[in-house]
């Protein structure tokens, strides 16, 4: 799946392109975002483009969230729609991701001035 | 099919043109011109060269049996020199390959003739069955003419190029070639009865006088038999003689008997052996493309319809080693119907490959005398049309000894029917959708050519949006392996149940790798062809099933279908649960059951209840159980495991059991809430 990144006031902003994160692209989207997760990043995944996430998708996101988690970093998302929060809500992975409605206010929850 | 309107025949003034009629003949050139530049423009005409008539402009002639000629041409592209070289070694190779074809038929035609005969005259010896040469069993014949007494000797002549010449010999080192009109033979061949003569003086005054005897090898012998030998295809064969010097023991009219006998089995013999040179002769020339694409093009029409908008049509055809006489047409029927045949000539060779366009050429000469007896915009009835072709080719096919076993189906997707008419073909298989249930549709005709008084009858039955049909040759079940043992209708019955979602042409892919992979390296012994149909559901009603190949990129596809089935009024939240545990439930089995490996199917299939929303998702993939997936953790400790707790979240009843074939299935039901 294709991304964008960028910095706003010291937080990486991810934008996640595909409308679908399943099984067949969690692996490679794993593997695309090692670069992103440096050491002790704040980061944040914008997730509107996404319709359709799996139990491989909250895979790869919880990987990523393990991984910056263990460097001293975070990640939150935001941005999700209803059905792909119904998934989280579903697995309870909502009460161990940071989700925040707006970019706004995840990049607030950092203490970034916006 | 190409357009009614670039075929062209003139029934009235067509000749009794054997096969290929000009149809095939106009096929036979559409086909190898097709893909060129012409593209679609293409028009092929071609007519019966009538003696004394000139050659229309722009068309090449081309020679058909017994003296016939047609005449070929291309509309339009005349002046195109590629067209015009084309078209002249096209005709060239066309004339080659059927003048060939053409002799053999001929021969096959008064070898049966021969053989009938034969029969009722002598009881053939189990020497005509051993893989002996042919010289070494005239040898064998001879030998029993003289019941191996070494003071007989004895030749066998055959006429060949106006003269006769030994083709075996006992107790004889020369014999130069005969006169057949001159001498003993002369006498012989032409009072065409067998002589029986004792004591040198005879022998030696009984010759006819235009032509010294003393050449013949029985000179100076003390008694002779001399038997001629005819055939009914060539007249006079050639000649057996027996004769010894030095006693003057006669021979007796039962001997006699024994060598009339004796020389028909060898004319037997010598007849095979110039049919065999014939096939091997043609054998070679198969290796030439033109052979190869005559074959093909004259017995399976290339691409068949292959958009409509209710009916999925696909062929396979893989050709054995040797030539067989498989068949498929397909004709679509202005009122929306498709007729589709499939047959299989009993026998090998070019023979058989010929009958089988001939039988395909009454067919569907039947369908069009037929359809002139009907009121304008009806179609004849498949039992119609195959009692007319019965009619018409019967009495060849049994003067031949061959018969052929074909399926003829109609398929009419407005009413959803299927009407048949089964002349001792493999059953053809219908699966059906709705209960994923398949059945053979069997009829109980004789194949074509076994009885002449048959009369065909049609059978039919119902078809829905999503049923399949199947139809085979033998080669398809008789495939086997190593160990001898045939793939059978069973394994046949279970592939297309598993492989029913793939439509019709994803499913003969799949039957044709897993006949492949279950032959390992034994050869296809005979063709193996295939027809599949499937009838593709209304817009309104979605396919109730869809199979997938066990690889992730397909899922995306698996959920499109599930919202499709769903509807639009199902409320959005249901349909992203179904959306997602059936997603969870096919990677389970990709990840788990087929451990990644691509290419099995799976198979979805909604149920239809009032009160629950049902899915089956069925696998191939062996003994596996969801069970055995280790439980998820809710603490973000664990990537994965979520997938069966999901299933079970979304769908209330979760109950995997093992179908009879092998298969898992995997029943999901959720009740409707409203």
């Amino acid at each position: 799946m294709e991304f964008t990144t960028e910095t706003v006031s010291g937080v990486t902003i991810v934008t996640l392109l595909g409308e679908t994160l399943d099984a067949s692209n969690a692996k490679a989207l794993k593997t695309d975002l090692v670069p992103v997760l440096a050491p002790g990043a704040k980061l944040v995944f914008d997730m509107k483009a996404l319709r359709f996430v799996d139990s491989s998708g909250l895979g790869a996101l919880l990987s990523c969230l393990r991984q910056v988690h263990s460097s001293g970093g975070d990640l939150k998302l935001c941005e999700m729609a209803k059905t792909v929060r119904a998934l989280f809500e579903l697995v309870r992975m909502h009460r161990i991701f940071e989700i925040y409605s707006s970019r706004e206010e995840a990049l607030r929850s950092y203490g970034a001035e916006v | 099919m190409e357009p009614a309107e670039s075929r062209t025949t003139n029934h009235q003034t067509e000749p009794q043109v054997f096969p290929p009629a000009l149809l095939e003949l106009i096929e036979f050139f559409h086909q190898r011109l097709a893909g060129e530049p012409f593209g679609s423009s293409l028009r092929v005409t071609a007519g019966v060269l009538v003696p004394g008539s000139s050659l229309p402009a722009g068309a090449v002639p081309v020679d058909l049996a017994a003296g016939h000629q047609a005449w070929v041409c291309l509309s339009a592209l005349t002046s195109d020199s590629w067209a015009a070289g084309a078209l002249q070694a096209l005709a060239r190779g066309w004339g080659e390959v059927y003048s060939a074809s053409g002799r053999e038929v001929l021969l096959m035609e008064e070898l049966a003739v021969d053989w009938e005969s034969l029969q009722a005259l002598y009881d053939l010896s189990a020497d005509l069955q051993s893989a002996l040469k042919p010289e070494e069993m005239l040898k064998r014949i001879l030998g029993r003419a003289i019941s191996n007494d070494p003071s007989l000797r004895a030749v066998l002549l055959v006429q060949h190029n106006g003269v006769l010449s030994a083709r075996a010999m006992q107790n004889l080192d020369v014999c130069e070639n005969l006169n057949p009109a001159g001498g003993l033979v002369g006498r012989c061949v032409s009072e065409q009865r067998s002589l029986v003569l004792q004591g040198q003086h005879q022998i030696a005054a009984a010759g006819t006088n235009s032509e010294p005897t003393s050449r013949e090898p029985w000179n100076g012998a003390t008694s002779l038999a001399l038997v001629p030998i005819t055939t009914a295809a060539r007249g006079l064969f050639g000649l057996l003689a027996v004769w010894r010097y030095d006693q003057a023991l006669g021979f007796d009219s039962y001997f006699v008997r024994l060598l009339e006998a004796l020389g028909q089995q060898a004319a037997l013999i010598v007849e095979s052996d110039r049919l065999n040179r014939t096939l091997l002769e043609s054998e070679r020339l198969r290796q030439e493309i033109f052979i190869g694409s005559l074959i093909q093009q004259l017995l399976l029409v290339g691409a068949p319809p292959k958009e409509s908008a209710r009916l999925e049509v696909a062929t396979l055809a893989l050709p054995s080693q040797t030539v067989d006489g498989d068949f498929v047409d397909l004709f679509a029927h202005p009122d929306g119907t498709l007729d589709v045949l499939i047959g299989d000539v009993m026998g090998k060779g070019i023979p058989a490959a010929l009958l089988g366009a001939a039988t395909k050429t009454h067919i569907l000469r039947a369908l069009a005398e037929k359809a002139l007896e009907m009121p304008s915009g009806e179609t004849p009835s498949p039992e119609d049309i195959i009692n007319c072709a019965s009619a018409a080719i019967g009495p060849d096919l049994v003067t031949l000894e061959r018969f052929v076993t074909l399926c003829y189906a109609r398929i009419d997707p407005a009413a959803r029917r299927v009407t048949l008419v089964d002349c001792g073909h493999p059953s053809a298989l219908q699966y059906r959708a709705r209960t994923g249930e398949v059945l053979p549709l069997r009829g109980d005709g004789l194949p074509l050519g076994v009885l002449l008084s048959e009369r065909y009858r049609q059978i039919e039955a119902e078809l829905e949006p999503g049923d399949l049909l199947l139809l085979y040759s033998d080669g398809v079940t008789e495939a086997h392996n190593a160990q001898r043992e045939l793939y059978g209708e069973e394994r046949l019955t279970a592939t297309l149940r598993m492989c029913s979602g793939l439509g019709a042409a994803g499913l003969l892919d799949r039957i044709r790798t897993r006949v492949l992979a279950f032959c390992g390296d034994e050869k296809l012994g005979d063709d193996f062809t295939c027809l599949a149909l499937k009838i593709r559901a209304d817009g309104a009603e979605p396919a109730s099933e869809i199979t997938i190949l066990s690889s992730y990129t397909d899922l995306e596809q698996m959920r499109t279908w599930a919202a499709a089935t769903l509807g639009s009024e199902a409320p959005s939240e249901l349909c992203d649960e179904i959306r997602l545990a059936l997603t969870e439930a096919v990677v389970n089995i990709i990840r788990h059951g087929y451990r990644e490996e691509p290419g099995h199917p799976i198979r979805i299939r909604a149920g239809h209840h009032a009160r629950s929303l049902v899915f089956y998702v069925e696998d191939w993939a062996g003994e596996w159980d969801m069970a055995t997936i280790p439980q998820p953790s809710f603490e973000g400790d664990l990537e994965g495991g979520f997938g069966v707790f999901i299933v079970r979240s979304i769908f209330e009843d979760v109950v995997l059991t093992r179908s009879e074939d092998g298969s898992n299935v995997l029943q999901l039901s959720k009740s409707r809430k409203l």
